[in-house]
């Protein structure tokens, strides 16, 4: 069962967390996530990507909080999330705060919730795959995509 | 270093209180009769009063946001009427209240700029004049009380739906003790092309200012507002909690402007809400230099199809200032949209925050959202947060945030100085560039106001 929590301290010089994340929800689950990053050491970097693709009335819950204290010298932090509503009565949760306390770092944050592009599908469907094939084909695009 | 000294701030002067009427110290069931009494109001209005004093008992304050604890409610004058009744025109005001206006400017504003001036001098408003022109269309632009007056059945229908009583402690407290602020009602289709003003200003120790503004535009009308307050400093808190509703008709527009820039000791938490109808467009406006601490989320509830609300929000905090404020965009209704901009600046120790809710509700089908919110740190003493919500149910929905915080651009910072400009003038261009999408947005007379509020805030220098 994963966890519903991560936590990460960056107390040492120069560390780096990465936090990658996909969730993936259909009928009636509940997903959720928090994720606690605090940096507290000079040059620390963390990086966080989370990607959800909700079916039918799934939700998602997401709780994220990077907070950069005052010794933490020229750190950097992101926090990207990324959400597709497929579904009809699916629900998004979000709140991704940042407390920074150091004006040395550079910290930013990217939220984005979509719909399918009905045009992609489309397209697909029109080279002869099924609705559903078309889908399942722009998901893992979805999920693979780089920043 | 701090630059900002009580000398050296230029709205920093008071009269010698001679108030008509000044209730008792303190707030209790009589005060808010005695202000209803005065005020020489309707019975629904009076009830409504009390049952609003009632919940501002009942409710705490809230856990979040900043540090309210140093508020003393008992320890407020809630009612100061400056005079006997409003002046008509310019000459008759009494010759202090005149000279006040004089050093904040309002002659050359009214004559150069705009359609009609409501100025308020601790809870009355003082003046107003509104152009011929205006009158003749319909449009009616009047202090609170006056539209109570003159038009109950309008100010019934709508008085307390977008923001009750039981809202918050603040909007609880607001309709129990309300006094001045403005009417106004748009007529259908009436563009009123220059902005409406009004000027607000704690004067006498201690006082509460709790003005209450309700503004209506009818289908396919516009207006533009335009609210800026200054007020003198004093060493004891005085509080200001003010509550804006505004109704947006179908195919109307609004837009409401601010530069709060309250003397240091002053608590600012002000309710402000926008109901928008179908296809119609609300936009906020706010910039927030001044006061001790400020709580202030402009919001926007879109109700109908088509619906459009755009908070765009500034706030510079230096020492021992803490401005939490955001916004909030509803979606309540199919293919509405909302967009809010925040640029948040911290100095000298101070702190400056986002604080934001988008809600897509399961109903509201196709809306889109984006929210940008940008902070700014100056130096090593000063902090920043954001908290954006985002609760996104309907179909379809596309909802997009971005935050950034960091400081000022080492590189950009050494181009401008490498060009000859002082490290100073370099910052202040590069702040003045960081709030430039919402400076840019208010009237000239006010984006000029506001870059030499910043300049001299600015003054201080950058500390690395």
């Amino acid at each position: 069962m994963p966890s519903k929590e991560i936590k990460v301290n960056l107390d040492k010089a120069k560390e780096t967390a990465k936090v990658e994340r996909v969730f993936v929800g259909r009928k009636n689950e509940e997903l959720e996530i928090d994720i606690h990053i605090v940096h507290n050491a000079r040059k620390t970097i963390s990086k966080v990507l989370v990607k959800v693709v909700l079916y039918d009335n799934a939700t998602f819950r997401f709780n994220g909080r990077i907070r950069v204290l005052k010794k933490a010298h020229l750190s950097e932090g992101s926090l990207r999330l990324q959400a597709l509503l497929i579904g009809d009565n699916c629900r998004v949760f979000a709140e991704p705060a940042l407390e920074i306390e150091n004006n040395s770092v550079k910290c930013f944050h990217k939220v984005s919730i979509s719909k399918l592009n009905e045009e992609e599908i489309f397209y697909l469907i029109s080279k002869g795959l099924e609705r559903d094939s078309a889908i399942d084909l722009v998901v893992q695009g979805f999920v693979r995509a780089q920043p | 270093m701090e630059n900002f000294k009580a000398d050296n701030y230029k709205y920093g002067f008071s009269y010698p209180e001679k108030p008509a009427y000044k209730l008792e110290k303190g707030l209790n069931e009589d005060t808010v009769k005695g202000i209803s009494r005065i005020k020489n109001e309707p019975l629904w209005m009076l009830s409504y009063r009390l049952r609003a004093y009632k919940t501002f008992l009942s409710k705490k304050l809230p856990l979040w946001g900043a540090d309210l604890s140093g508020l003393n409610f008992n320890d407020l004058y809630y009612y100061l009427k400056p005079y006997q009744s409003n002046a008509d025109t310019w000459e008759s005001l009494p010759k202090d209240i005149k000279e006040t206006y004089d050093r904040i400017g309002i002659p050359d504003a009214e004559q150069r700029y705009l359609a009609g001036v409501k100025a308020q001098y601790d809870s009355e408003i003082v003046y107003g004049s509104l152009l011929a022109e205006l009158k003749k269309k319909g449009v009616i632009f009047l202090s609170m009380e006056e539209g109570l007056r003159k038009h109950p059945k309008i100010v019934r229908e709508y008085f307390g739906k977008a923001i009750p009583a039981s809202d918050n402690k603040f909007s609880a407290l607001n309709s129990a003790v309300w006094s001045g602020g403005s009417f106004i009602y748009i007529p259908k289709n009436v563009k009123v092309e220059l902005p409406l003003q009004a000027y607000f200003r704690i004067n006498a120790k201690k006082m509460g200012q709790f003005e209450r503004t309700l503004i209506i535009a009818d289908e396919g009308s516009f207006v533009s507002y335009i609210e800026g307050c200054t007020a003198p400093i004093y060493s004891q808190d005085s509080l200001h909690a003010a509550v804006v509703e505004i109704f947006v008709k179908k195919n109307a527009r609004v837009r409401y402007s601010t530069v709060q820039n309250w003397s240091r000791n002053v608590y600012n938490l002000v309710t402000k809400r926008a109901f928008v109808y179908e296809d119609a467009v609300m936009e906020w406006v706010d910039g927030n230099l001044g006061s001790k601490i400020t709580m202030k989320y402009p919001s926007v509830y879109l109700m109908e199809k088509g619906a459009r609300g755009v908070i765009l929000s500034m706030a510079l905090a230096g020492k021992n200032q803490f401005l939490d404020a955001g916004g909030k965009a509803v979606h309540l209704a199919e293919n509405t949209s909302s967009q809010i901009i925040s640029k948040s600046i911290s100095k000298n120790g101070g702190g400056s925050n986002y604080r934001g809710l988008v809600k897509v509700c399961a109903n509201a089908k196709n809306c889109k959202s984006s929210v940008v919110c940008d902070g700014l740190i100056l130096d090593k003493k000063s902090y920043t947060n954001t908290f954006p919500v985002m609760d996104v149910a309907g179909k379809n929905a596309q909802v997009a945030h971005e935050a950034s915080v960091g400081r000022v651009d080492e590189e950009q910072l050494f181009y401008l100085t490498s060009r000859g400009i002082s490290e100073q003038e370099a910052v202040n261009m590069l702040v003045n560039g960081f709030i430039e999408p919402i400076a840019k947005e208010f009237p000239m007379e006010y984006a000029l106001e506001l870059n030499s509020l910043i300049a001299l805030e600015m003054e201080g220098g950058v500390n690395a």
